[in-house]
């Protein structure tokens, strides 16, 4: 076992994290991009309703503050914090090896770990930038949509949602990191993660401390579906910060001995 | 002391062997690395340059192991065989981004690679993407990649596949020149008169094995002694054919579809072709073609392994 290929350094780290970032950014197809612009497009859809101000619209959806809670919660909070790192995260070294450029990484002066975290890191980034941005965009057209009245409601759950797609999308990205690289079929299986990822949040024990989304839920409790995750006696803030870190860390950990000590052929 | 130092290196991949036992040392200047198809070249190289390890045996460069080394990469160039790269990148931006990786930064970055497109024979203020370039020019790019950081060791791998004729004879003599500055190049081909235009020194793969090593002139009179087919081309093959099966050098003669063609066998190469150029001159056959049929570098390894 190679442990020493695996040792990242900062500097290089940083390389490598530039390399993902400018790459996604000139990437012809952006599967993440489409994803977290589908909010907006709903966001959209929602203000121009209210402006047509159509007979028999659900009045829930009068206030745009309302409606961006929502959205919050149905579209950002179940389904992209996973699936835009889920598109990002999983092709990290599978990209590489099916485009046939890996090659032209592994023979540069920095070890397999530093190439891997950087990519991570780099792949979080983005994830981070496409969710908060696509939130921001949604914010601004749903808010604005009501001349920015509710802004008062949404500004004290704001840092908070904030950081648990931030937070999601670190630990997401690195699970999916690990999931590329040993897992043939990895978007499947991805896809069931997500169902098990939810499942097991709801199960007694010890076991739900396993699911990220369970985590989640305590740092963005507002987030979470009323009466629904709510229900359950879910960790404080701080704890679920500290075992998605380390759950995290763990994560990476494994997958960068992993991709040290294998054949690239 | 040899740059590249393999000894008795080894790989299967599951039960089929990529490499058996293979041992040679390579010294600066240009080396040629030479096989056919599935002769284990590629699995050598990818052995070189850690993107795998070998089941069996140690590698060495510049004395350093090799895997789990990425500081060593800083002396080493490699120019992979796949035609793969960021084709979303202009060349610039991919040298620039390559040269981060090596943690060259900023302006030094931006005149690296200029200088190496440059060096290469590419426009540096190019702006297509590497995706609307041609393969030759494809071909350009990977190697100005190999040739960024100015290292002492060069794995090339194929690096003349699909150049123009132009484009092979630049860089055949820009790599000749990097092995006459004192570079140790390693460059895999499999075709011999390539190699052959930029060095002498060869080491020659066959099923894992390496065959023979050492300087191709010898290897090549090796071959001599072996028989040959040769296709000839003239007016009249049959009054051709009778002059040469008196010579003592033609083993046989065979008739193809083309009224103006034949083969001849000869086990004396030399003499023969001698005897033919004395004969297209002398007796007025006009001969108008000799074609060696089995002078590529498949037929040398057919005759090497018998």
């Amino acid at each position: 076992m190679n442990l020493s290929g695996a040792r990242p350094r900062g500097p290089d780290v940083l390389a490598a994290a530039t390399l993902e970032w400018s790459l996604y950014w000139r990437r012809r197809v952006r599967l993440a991009t489409v994803l977290a612009a589908a909010p907006v497009l709903v966001a959209f859809l929602i203000a121009l309703l209210k402006n047509l101000d159509l007979p028999g619209f659900d009045p829930i959806l009068v206030r745009g503050v309302d409606a961006l809670t929502l959205l919050f919660r149905w579209i950002y909070f179940l389904g992209l914090v996973f699936f835009v790192p889920l598109a990002l995260g999983i092709g990290l070294v599978s990209r590489e090896v099916e485009g046939k450029t890996l090659p032209l990484l592994l023979v540069r002066p920095l070890s397999r770990g530093s190439l891997l975290l950087g990519k991570f890191l780099g792949a979080s980034a983005i994830s981070g930038a496409l969710l908060c941005g696509s939130y921001a965009v949604s914010s601004l057209v749903l808010l604005g949509a009501d001349g920015f009245d509710g802004v008062g409601e949404l500004l004290p759950n704001l840092p908070a949602y904030v950081f648990s797609l931030c937070l999601g999308s670190l630990a997401y990205c690195a699970l999916f990191a690990l999931l590329g690289l040993v897992a043939r079929y990895a978007v499947v299986i991805g896809f069931a993660i997500f169902l098990v990822d939810s499942f097991i949040a709801f199960l007694p024990g010890l076991i739900r401390n396993l699911s990220v989304r369970y985590h989640l839920v305590s740092v963005a409790p507002d987030a979470a579906l009323p009466g629904i995750f709510q229900a359950l006696s879910v960790p404080s803030g701080v704890e679920a910060f500290f075992s998605l870190s380390i759950g995290t860390l763990l994560l990476l950990a494994v997958a960068m001995t992993l991709f040290a000590n294998r054949n690239y052929v | 002391m040899a740059t590249i130092q393999v000894q008795s290196v080894s790989h299967w991949y599951g039960e089929v062997i990529g490499l058996s036992n293979a041992s040679f040392d390579v010294e600066p200047g240009v080396t040629g690395l030479l096989g056919p198809n599935g002769a284990g070249k590629s699995t050598l190289m990818r052995i070189l340059t850690g993107q795998m390890r070998q089941s069996r045996g140690g590698v060495r460069i510049l004395g350093e192991s090799v895997w789990g080394n990425p500081d060593l990469f800083r002396r080493i160039g490699y120019c992979p065989e796949l035609d793969s790269m960021y084709t979303e990148l202009t060349g610039r931006q991919f040298l620039r981004l390559m040269l981060r990786l090596c943690g060259v930064r900023g302006m030094e970055a931006d005149r690296k690679a200029s200088d190496v497109l440059a060096r290469v024979g590419l426009d540096p203020d190019l702006r297509k993407p590497i995706g609307a370039y041609s393969k030759g020019m494809r071909q350009r790019a990977k190697l100005a990649q190999a040739l960024m950081l100015e290292a002492e060791v060069l794995l090339l791998d194929e690096p003349l596949n699909g150049m123009d004729p132009v484009g092979r004879k630049d860089t055949v003599d820009l790599i000749a020149s990097l092995g006459q500055q004192g570079h140790t190049v390693l460059i895999s081909s499999h075709i011999l008169h390539e190699v052959e235009q930029m060095t002498a020194k060869i080491v020659l793969l066959h099923h894992g094995r390496v065959l023979a090593q050492g300087n191709v002139h010898e290897i090549r009179d090796h071959i001599e002694d072996q028989a040959r087919s040769v296709l000839l081309r003239c007016v009249e093959p049959q009054r051709l054919a009778a002059q040469l099966l008196q010579s003592g050098e033609v083993t046989g003669v065979r008739f193809t579809r083309d009224p103006n063609a034949l083969v001849v066998e000869t086990a004396s190469a030399d003499a023969f072709f001698q005897r033919v150029t004395a004969l297209g001159f002398s007796d007025g056959i006009e001969i108008t073609e000799v074609q060696p049929l089995d002078d590529d570098l498949q037929s040398v390894f057919q005759y090497l392994v018998g």
